[in-house]
């Protein structure tokens, strides 16, 4: 067997390895975008392997001592080249390369060179993540009678225009129910779309998806607009835009993406917080639950426009408005992560909040309350988790990523800080 | 990567492809560590596995024809060195214990654990080039940083006044923030903020 050659199934293999390395190595940089990320995240659940050599990546102690093994030899480059290699090469001849190429040399002694790298390594390698101390495994403690919190899924109800209360759990595809000319129908795992016929004017049925806690659905509403609902969150909205203007409500978390019609602009108006927002045609993300005090308008696309109250702004892509409730104040931010914001709705949450945010969001995906024993800090953290990743993994990348320790008792989670070292 | 484009590196492959040692060189420098790194990670011996390594580099060169960019060029050394740590291996008796010793025929397919070494040895190389590729009086300051020495001490050595050393750090994330990527950023945040850890 020819062992030299390298056949498609290696080569395929190799890839996946330095896809590897780059998705870990640009992770640490904060660099990955949204879907990069759940590359990123699945590659990790594939294996425990994979999962080994992540967090070996992310142990400071461990990488430092690698970089150390890996800038040691017994004889120097040039020594090996010279003797070991350029006797060997037949064939060739001594030549400038036309273009310069100029490569770096350390100009230290070997020892020196050492401490310098593997010093260097670990502080610009973990410049902003913490390490990951092995410590006890993360608390979940169950009661005989209940199974492990499970992840939150495709679960919402329907409320028909009559008040009539639909289940989407589990019901087939196909056409589900007719509100007034329009065909309800369930498209795909997760999703309903509205097919408005040509319309006929006058007051259309309004309908309500309703997602509880734990719960995500993505809707098609009948302009062709998609909305991606978010867990504890409510949409209100016509089965059919027969008027001037298409108006939805919103309570909780959506991510739009609106269909252009320059005639009828978009309105989403916030249950309950006066406020509005209003869109031509483009992409962006509400969050708008009552726990939070905060309400936030990130656009990723197109243009809207955030009224509260007597307050208005128009926003450009990569901005965020936020609206304080509490007491009106109303702010224009730039949120270079623009496009994070909106990641749940592919299946992974990503943050860079503080904790007591973090843990709300993970509180309304699992359906757990959350009790906080001492001061876990406010500081914003970069964090991420899967849609689909038990509680269990939740907790020990919290700890992992150095925002909080976690445990499960009954229907909550206790959260204290981490002991410092 | 480096300061490379990729039309360096299509000339470098041409150059290699044509028989130009000095292309050899060069590629020889771009992937002997890490290799270097990865069969360390079968055999363990410095010396063994720059021998494998260096043997498996004159067989890059005598199929060099077969070579229309790097990344075919990475991929080739992985495959080579692990099936030349693999032929050790099964030679050296002595090591009929190792775990990696594996007594059956050798498998067309890499394993699990040979490509976790394959993704660390990237990382490395990854790790190892983003630190080379910080500018000059950077490296400096945080080399002496790094040997123990404070902003006094720095200032003496680089011949400023301690406040200017203080000032140009300041300076310096500011041009950094702005200019470099934030990796190089924040390295110099870190040493800023943990001097006392890096003197213990």
């Amino acid at each position: 067997m020819n062992s030299m050659e390298t056949n498609q199934a290696q080569l395929k293999q190799l890839q996946g390895a330095f896809r590897a390395a780059d998705l870990i190595f640009r992770f640490r940089q904060d660099q990955l975008s949204p879907e990069e990320v759940v590359e990123f995240m699945q590659w990790r659940s594939e294996s425990e392997q994979n999962e080994q050599t992540y967090k070996q990546m992310s142990d400071e102690g461990h990488v430092g001592k690698m970089l150390e093994e890996y800038h040691v030899h017994k004889r120097s480059e040039d020594e090996v080249f010279s003797k070991l290699v350029l006797p060997k090469i037949k064939g060739g001849w001594e030549a400038p390369i036309v273009k310069k190429i100029s490569w770096h040399k350390y100009m230290l002694g070997v020892a020196a060179s050492l401490v310098l790298v593997a010093a260097l390594g670990g502080l610009w390698y973990f410049g902003h993540r913490s390490s990951f101390s092995p410590g006890q495994a993360p608390m979940v403690v169950t009661s005989n009678k209940e199974a492990a919190p499970a992840p939150g899924s495709n679960h919402a109800t329907l409320i028909l225009g009559d008040g009539k209360v639909m289940t989407l759990n589990g019901v087939a595809n196909g056409l589900l129910v007719k509100q007034g000319t329009t065909n309800v129908v369930k498209t795909n795992e997760g999703t309903l779309t509205y097919e408005a016929s040509v319309s006929n004017g006058g007051e259309a049925l309004r309908n309500t998806v309703v997602t509880p806690k734990g719960g995500m659905y993505a809707l098609v509403l009948p302009d062709g607009s998609k909305v991606w609902l978010d867990a504890d969150s409510k949409l209100r909205f016509p089965v059919a835009f027969t008027g001037t203007e298409r108006v939805v409500e919103l309570a909780g978390e959506a991510y739009f993406e609106v269909a252009k019609d320059r005639a009828k602009p978009f309105k989403v108006k916030v249950s309950g917080k006066n406020t509005e927002i209003q869109v031509l045609g483009t992409h962006f993300n509400v969050s708008a639950y009552d726990e939070d005090s905060i309400l936030k308008t990130t656009l990723l696309e197109g243009s809207v426009k955030v009224t509260n109250g007597t307050h208005s702004t128009l926003l450009i892509p990569g901005q965020q408005a936020r609206v304080d409730i509490s007491n009106g104040v109303f702010q224009v931010v730039n949120e270079p992560r623009a496009a994070e914001t909106a990641a749940w709705k592919d299946g992974t949450f990503m943050f860079h909040e503080s904790l007591p945010e973090i843990m709300r969001q993970i509180g309304r995906w699992y359906n757990l309350d959350v009790v906080y024993v001492g001061n876990c800090g406010e500081l914003p953290k970069t964090f991420s988790f899967g849609k689909k990743f038990e509680l269990s993994k939740v907790f020990e990348e919290l700890e992992f990523i150095g925002l909080a320790h976690c445990k499960l008792e009954g229907k909550k989670i206790i959260v204290t800080p981490l002991e410092k070292e | 990567m480096n300061n490379k484009t990729p039309l360096d590196d299509l000339l470098l492959i041409q150059e290699f492809k044509g028989g130009n040692h000095q292309a050899m060189k060069h590629i020889f420098h771009l992937f002997w560590k890490s290799q270097c790194f990865f069969a360390k990670s079968f055999v363990q011996d410095y010396l063994i596995a720059e021998d494998i390594v260096a043997a498996v580099f004159v067989k890059l060169w005598d199929r060099r024809a077969n070579f229309d960019a790097l990344p075919s060029v990475k991929s080739f050394l992985f495959v080579a060195t692990r099936n030349a740590c693999f032929d050790y291996l099964k030679q050296d008796k002595r090591l009929e214990n190792n775990k990696k010793a594996y007594a059956h025929t050798i498998d067309e397919c890499f394993y699990d654990v040979d490509l976790a070494e394959v993704t660390k040895a990237e990382m490395m190389s990854k790790i190892s080039n983003a630190i080379e590729a910080l500018p000059s009086q950077y490296r400096k300051v945080m080399q002496l940083a790094a040997e123990g020495m404070n902003t006094v001490g720095i200032a003496k050595e680089m011949n400023m006044s301690p406040k200017i050393v203080r000032n140009y750090r300041a300076r310096a994330i500011n041009i950094l923030k702005r200019d470099l990527s934030d990796k190089a950023y924040l390295l110099l945040l870190s040493i800023c903020v943990t001097e006392a850890v890096l003197r213990a």
